[in-house]
């Protein structure tokens, strides 16, 4: 799997508009935020808008970087019953 | 017990405004046998499965119910106040469907569960009240589903703090206008199926555009019309719970 992050602003009109595209093997696979500063404690830490694969859901979690986050993903798809039934096919 | 008539002081007020209640009625709930408990923030006073043979009455703090999915995520189904009964439903449904937790410092009284269903046969005006209490029940949770389902993320925020002021100040709390949020960040998350993150974000905004103040947890509500608006908040569904 490779994981890459492409810069992008959102269009949310808040503090939370630095954002990146999460593209796995060249597919959008997730938008992340760096949280801003009315966040308190987790400022600059990376939340995760929004995931594109079902079986990989959004996390709750936020992450103190893309390196944490990846290590998230790649545990993440390891463990998603719609990879492991395709697997299974 | 000594100091009952205090310990259902807020339940009856409640109950008082579902039903007519007389002397004779007010009576045989002050008469009620029960035993207090202290509980600390965040304990769970009814487990999903349990069996259960004695309803709770929240007297002071606040609490809400639960339940969680197979993923870990928990839904809030509801929030709760002094003077609301925590799990009327096991006085016919023996065994708990859904978790209660403490929110804050809690004291709850425990009423043997044949102690209230006697209450109930010779008392018809209190059968009535707990018959209305448990249908208005039934209307939050349709509003709540509603909320979850179907408001963008604001809405339900503002729909859920109109609802917890209105609450409030029915069961004599204090203004709806100002008030200190008892809940987390992460427990309105859950009630509203949102992150703590989308949560500060609405509340920033709240703040931004005017329609309210905050000081951490203190709540003051500068624009009413305007937050009710924005929830799409109409207090009809709480019937005489408001």
């Amino acid at each position: 799997m490779t994981l890459t992050f492409s810069p992008i602003t959102l269009d949310n009109g808040d503090d939370d508009s630095d954002a990146v595209l999460a593209l796995r093997d060249g597919r959008l696979a997730a938008v992340l935020t760096r949280l801003g500063s009315l966040h308190d404690e987790l400022a600059n830490r990376w939340f995760v808008e929004s995931t594109f694969n079902s079986g990989v859901p959004a996390p709750r979690q936020t992450f103190e970087s893309l390196d944490a986050f990846a290590d998230w993903l790649l545990d993440a798809h390891s463990r998603s019953p719609i990879r492991s039934a395709a697997r299974a096919e | 017990m000594s100091g009952q008539i205090d310990a259902f002081g807020a339940m009856i007020r409640k109950l008082e405004r579902l039903a007519n209640l007389d002397e004779i009625d007010r009576a045989a709930i002050e008469a009620l046998s029960f035993q207090v408990s202290t509980v600390a923030p965040g304990e769970t006073i009814v487990r999903e499965g349990q069996r259960v043979s004695q309803c709770c009455v929240l007297l002071d703090g606040f609490a809400f119910r639960h339940k969680v999915a197979a993923n870990g995520n928990r839904q809030i189904l509801s929030f709760h106040l002094p003077g609301d009964i925590l799990d009327l439903q096991h006085l016919f449904l023996p065994r708990a469907d859904h978790n209660v937790q403490t929110i804050t410092a809690a004291q709850v009284a425990w009423i043997p569960i044949d102690a209230l269903r006697s209450l109930i046969r010779e008392r018809p005006a209190v059968g009535e009240a707990l018959w209305q209490d448990s249908l208005i029940d039934a209307s939050i949770f349709r509003e709540w589903v509603l909320n979850v389902g179907q408001r963008d993320a604001k809405s339900r925020i503002a729909h859920m703090l109109c609802e917890f002021a209105i609450r409030r100040a029915a069961a004599g709390l204090g203004s709806p206008e100002q008030f200190e949020l008892p809940m987390t960040q992460e427990q309105i998350a859950d009630a509203t199926g949102l992150t703590s993150v989308h949560v500060n974000r609405m509340l920033q905004s709240f703040g931004a555009e005017g329609v309210i103040r905050r000081d951490k947890r203190n709540i003051s509500v500068a624009n009413w019309d305007r937050m009710r608006r924005v929830a799409d908040f109409d207090p009809a569904y709480l019937h005489a719970a408001a």
